[in-house]
Parts: C-alpha cells; sequence; structure tokens
C-alpha cells in the first residue's frame, strides 16, 4: 500500500475530529433545545417529554414578537453603526505608516480582552449622575440639572459599540488595508470628485466584505444580555433577557427553548435574505 | 501652444529630490515614452502630469492651460495604472462607462460610447464579464478602453505591460500603438523597457536620476546618445575611450581604423553590430571569447580584450559559433562611431 493511500484510509479519522466536536458542542444541545421546546411545562420538575405547539404559540403574543421585532432592530442599528464606524477607522488607520498600523492592531486586539460585563460596567460609571459624564458637564457648567445618562437607549447603543468595535475593524482591516490606492486614484482622474469618491468607489468596492461584517455583529448582537440589562432597562430588553427570564426566572425551559429556536429561525431566514440580496446584486453587476 | 510643456518641474519627497530641472515639450498626437531605470522619477513625473502628486515648482501646461493647482478629477486626463486598477465591483462594460456616467452622460449614449470603445479594443461579448474573470490581456484593454472613454486631452500609461508574458506584450504594444494612431491622442508611456520604448514612441525621453538625460526620436537615442549613460541604458553600446594620432583612432595602444574629425582624445559609442570577428589579427585587436549565446537570429559574442570587454554580434549562421575561451580578432567600423559629448 502506498503511503498516499495509507493517508486517504486514515482520513476519516482525522474527520472525527472536528465533526465530534460539531455533534458535542453544537448539534447535540441545539436538538435537545429543539427537543425540549415542544414539551410540556412541569413547575415541579422543570419539563414532561410530550409533543406540544403550545410554546411556540405563545410567540405570537403581542409581547413576544414586538419584544423580537425590537431585538433585531436594536441589533441591526448597532450591527450598522458599528460596521460603519469600523469601516472608517480601518480606512484610517490603513493609510497610516506600518508602526501605526501596527498599534492599532495590537490596541483593538486588547479590546477583544475586555468581557462584556467589563465592557458595561465601565460605561455605567461613565454615564452615572455621580462620577461620569453628567458630572463632568455640571462642574464644567454645561449642565444644570445633571441626571444619570442610564439607563437608555443611547447608553446601551454605546455599549454595543465599544463589544463590537473591534470585532468590526479586525474583520475588515485585512481586506481594507491590501486595497489597491491605484483604483481610488483611477476613479479621480476619471473625474470623481473626492466627496463623490467614497460613495461610488470606495464603499461599493468593499460590499460584500461590510456585509459579512454586519451581519456577524448583527448575529452577535441579537444575543447580548448584558448591555440591555446593565444599560439599557426593562424598556430595551432583548429577546435574550427575556428569554433567560422565561427560562431561568419562571422555570419555564420549553417557553425559553422555543423562543430561542424561533429567534435562531428568524436570524438564519434574514442573513440568508441578505446574502441572496448581496448575490443578486453582483448578479445584476455582472 | 498645443500639447503639453513642463517647464521648470521639480518634486521631492520630504528632503529627496526626486524630480529635478524637468522640461518638456510634447506636441498634440505624439507618443513618447519616459524610459529610465527603477527608481528614475519617471512614475513619479506621470503621476504629477496627472495630478496624483504635487509639484514642489515648476509648471505645467496642457493645450494652454496650467494644470498647476487642478485637482486630478478636473484635468481631463485619461491614465491606465501599472496595477491597471479596474474597479472590482463593476462588470466590463460598467467599468468603461465609468467616467461618462461621473460626467452625466445619459445611459443610453453612455452605453453606446462603451460599446464603442468594447468593439475598438476586441472585446465585444464580454460587457458583462466581471473583471475578475478576465485574462491580463483583457483586463489590459478594460484599463485603455476605460482612460480613453472620456475622450482624454491626454493619455497616460504606467508600465501598463510589465506584467504580461512576451508574446501578449508584443501584440498589445502593436495594437496600442495603432490605437493611438487612429485616435491622435496625445500619449505619455513609462517604460524601463528600452525595446518597448523603440517600438512604440515617437519621442523618446531618457531619464536618469530625476532629471532629463536625453529627448529624441528612437533613432537619435539609438544613434546619437548625448551621454555614455543613454549610450549604455539604451540597447547594447561598446564604450571605447580612443587617441587619434595620424588620421588613425587607437584604442588601447592598438589602429583601430581611420579617425573622422575627432579630438586627439575622446570617447566613442560603437553598437556591436558594427564589431567584425576577424582571423586577421592586423584587421583590428584580439582578444579572447569569454560569453558567446544565441539570440534567435543573432549570435552574441563578449571578448576579453586586456581588462576591457567588447560585445559583438553577427546574424546566426553566418559564422561558426566560437567557442568560450578560443581566441579571435576583432574589426571595428568606425563610419558608425558615434561620438560621445566630453
Amino acid at each position: 500500500m502506498s503511503a498516499v493511500t495509507a493517508t486517504k484510509d486514515r482520513g476519516w479519522i482525522i474527520a472525527l475530529i472536528p465533526l465530534g466536536t460539531l455533534v458535542l458542542f453544537f448539534v447535540a444541545p441545539m436538538a435537545y433545545m429543539a427537543a425540549v421546546s415542544v414539551f410540556k411545562n412541569d413547575p415541579a420538575a422543570f419539563f414532561k417529554p410530550a409533543f406540544v405547539l403550545d410554546n411556540y404559540a405563545k410567540f405570537f403574543a403581542p409581547f413576544y414578537y414586538s419584544i423580537s421585532l425590537r431585538s433585531f432592530v436594536q441589533a441591526g442599528l448597532g450591527a450598522g453603526i458599528v460596521t460603519l464606524l469600523g469601516f472608517f477607522t480601518v480606512l484610517f488607520v490603513s493609510d497610516q505608516s506600518r508602526w501605526l498600523q501596527r498599534f492599532w492592531v495590537i490596541l483593538l486586539l486588547s479590546l477583544l480582552c475586555l468581557s462584556e460585563v467589563v465592557i458595561a460596567f465601565a460605561l455605567l460609571i461613565l454615564f452615572s449622575q455621580s462620577s461620569g459624564i453628567p458630572k463632568l458637564l455640571a462642574w464644567l457648567t454645561l449642565w444644570d440639572n445633571p441626571r444619570s445618562l442610564y439607563p437608555s437607549f443611547g447608553a446601551m447603543m454605546a455599549g454595543y459599540v465599544m463589544l463590537g468595535f473591534s470585532i468590526a475593524t479586525l474583520m475588515l482591516f485585512p481586506q481594507v488595508s491590501r486595497r489597491d490606492r491605484a483604483i481610488e486614484e483611477a476613479a479621480q482622474g476619471l473625474g470623481t470628485a473626492p466627496a463623490l469618491l467614497f460613495l461610488r468607489v470606495t464603499l461599493p468596492m468593499f460590499r460584500t466584505a461590510l456585509l459579512a461584517a454586519f451581519i456577524t455583529l448583527f448575529v452577535y448582537f441579537l444575543g447580548v444580555f448584558v448591555m440591555p440589562t446593565m444599560l439599557g432597562g426593562p424598556q430595551n430588553w432583548n429577546m435574550t433577557v427575556i428569554i433567560q427570564d422565561r427560562a431561568v426566572e419562571r422555570f419555564n425551559m420549553p417557553l425559553g427553548a422555543a423562543l430561542a429556536m424561533i429567534m435562531l429561525a428568524l436570524t438564519a431566514v434574514l442573513a440568508a435574505l441578505l446574502l441572496w440580496l448581496n448575490r443578486q446584486q453582483r448578479a445584476e453587476d455582472a | 501652444m498645443r500639447g503639453l510643456i513642463l517647464k521648470d518641474v521639480a518634486k521631492s519627497f520630504g528632503t529627496v529630490p526626486v524630480l529635478q530641472n524637468i522640461n518638456l515639450s510634447i506636441q498634440t498626437g505624439a507618443f513618447v515614452c519616459l524610459l529610465g531605470a527603477s527608481g528614475c522619477g519617471k512614475t513619479t513625473l506621470l503621476r504629477t502630469i496627472a495630478g496624483f502628486e504635487d509639484l514642489a515648482a515648476g509648471d505645467i501646461r496642457l493645450d494652454g492651460q496650467s494644470l498647476n493647482g487642478v485637482p486630478p478629477y478636473q484635468r481631463n486626463i485619461g491614465m491606465v495604472f501599472q496595477s491597471l486598477a479596474l474597479f472590482p465591483h463593476l462588470n466590463v462594460i460598467d467599468n468603461i462607462a465609468y467616467g461618462l456616467s461621473i460626467r452625466g452622460m445619459g445611459r443610453a449614449q453612455r452605453s453606446a460610447r462603451a460599446q464603442e470603445l468594447i468593439a475598438l479594443v476586441d472585446l465585444t461579448g464580454m460587457e458583462r464579464r466581471r473583471v475578475s474573470a478576465l485574462s491580463g490581456g483583457q483586463k489590459q484593454r478594460v484599463a485603455i478602453a476605460r482612460a480613453l472613454a472620456i475622450e482624454p486631452s491626454l493619455f497616460l500609461m504606467d508600465e501598463p505591460f510589465s506584467a504580461l508574458d512576451a508574446g501578449l506584450r508584443e501584440r498589445l504594444q502593436k495594437q496600442i500603438k495603432q490605437l493611438q494612431r487612429r485616435l491622435g491622442v496625445t500619449t505619455v508611456f513609462v517604460t524601463h523597457d528600452q525595446q518597448e520604448a523603440m517600438t512604440l514612441a515617437d519621442q523618446i525621453v531618457v531619464m536618469r536620476g530625476g532629471t532629463i538625460e536625453q529627448v529624441g526620436s528612437p533613432s537619435d537615442i539609438y544613434h546619437r546618445p548625448q551621454s555614455r549613460y543613454v549610450a549604455e541604458f539604451v540597447g547594447q553600446n561598446n564604450i571605447l575611450d580612443i587617441t587619434v594620432k595620424d588620421g588613425t583612432a587607437y584604442w588601447q595602444q592598438q589602429p583601430i581604423g581611420p579617425a573622422k574629425a575627432w579630438p586627439a582624445q575622446t570617447t566613442l559609442a560603437l553598437r556591436p553590430e558594427h564589431l567584425r570577428q576577424t582571423t586577421n589579427p592586423s584587421d583590428g585587436v584580439s582578444g579572447r571569447v569569454s560569453f558567446v549565446r544565441q539570440l534567435g537570429s543573432v549570435i552574441e559574442t563578449q571578448v576579453e580584450v586586456g581588462a576591457l570587454t567588447l560585445i559583438q554580434t553577427q546574424l546566426a549562421n553566418t559564422a561558426p559559433l566560437p567557442d568560450v575561451g578560443e581566441p579571435v580578432g576583432l574589426a571595428f567600423d568606425l563610419t558608425h562611431a558615434w561620438e560621445l559629448p566630453a
């Protein structure tokens, strides 16, 4: 038997490692959650195996679908803001010297070390009436009646930005930094004024990369728990907080599982829709 | 005056001067090649004309209008970049029509103009193809068509064929020359390839260290170089420091032929094709073959004469290929020798 054939024969053993990881950490929990979502709730024992669709039906109550809609809007808005901010930052950084680029990348990587709780707590202090921005503005006599800036939608969005900023920039950096600067010069030579250059050339050139960053952040922000809880307040709670509340606080695992399954399906549909739209656009271009 | 005029153009990067005292006049419709080694400033000069680099001093005029301070997007100059810089998010026809759409031309009109150019560069049937799906030569032609679509007052090309294989490069050189003749657009073409410059140019500008070394027709540059650098850079040349005595030229203390009206001591440039191998030592100088190579229809022989090396070429099949180490005589045809300015 040749060495090549022997390696091919043993290939399936190597494939077992990722397959096993996938089954253990993704397929099994998902399958179990899917199963629990059709079980009956039993306050005494969490749930009883059954096949009921009541948990799914509850989603169509105004409370749940309005919160899920809010979750999508919040995640979409957050992802949009962070993607654009990240894009502008990367455009700026990629035009700096090698040394400065390295400095920025290290800084952004170090931001990734900060957990959601740490970021939320830092912002909580910054926005608090007693020690943060309001106090500073009052001291500068710019704000007569200072009050805490959280909980609020703005505080929560600030949290989203801080949380996702390094992810967006690090996702976009490789493509943007390797871009051919001559493309922008060519556009200028063909008559594009600097004001139009960004919209006509730079932005469309990175459409797919921006969409990938947006979808990644969108999915990530849908699952954010600490930001809405600590900085957003009840009026800004998203579906993740509600699922946690139903499953853990109110001991209704089947309802929590059903809501999570619906969110998963909706997210997948939205992401697929965005990718399909991008593909359609590319096909139109071609 | 119509055409491109550069007057005392200078440019520095920080404290390093990259262009100095550039004076050049290019007539409308001419095809000019900027020729020079890497780092001589030819691309910087091209970018300065296009407006992508600021001038430190001097004046650039196009058809009588000063371009100083005019931003690139208002110059109406079409440029083909070394990397081609095609828009990756647009297909072939949209790349070509881009400049027209920026100028506010209607969809039907710009589509017709783009189709015209597509036919001109022989890309018919590829209008909807993504640029990433094109071959190197097709990309080149899209870049050329895109730059020409705006009917530029000046057409600039920055080593556009440097990444192509020899066969394709030759085909595109012919096409671009024919296209330029047909459209009559003033063209400045940057290259480090002297053969390319010879093929394409009406006028060659040889650059060295940020300055212009010589401007002239390909024939002038080849046969009448104005400096030792040009003589050695453009094609191969034998540079001979000679002495003249009693109407005879001496090189390495050996008579090499009748002198023209040269001073007692001077430097000559003699092309390799004007040396002839001989078996009679009294015809010229004798040396030893140090290197031989066959270049298709021509054989190049390098002959060591003392500490110096001469290059001689002859048509293949006119004489047997000499062996390395073989003693050989070289006769000089000084009627073709060109005296280099001191």
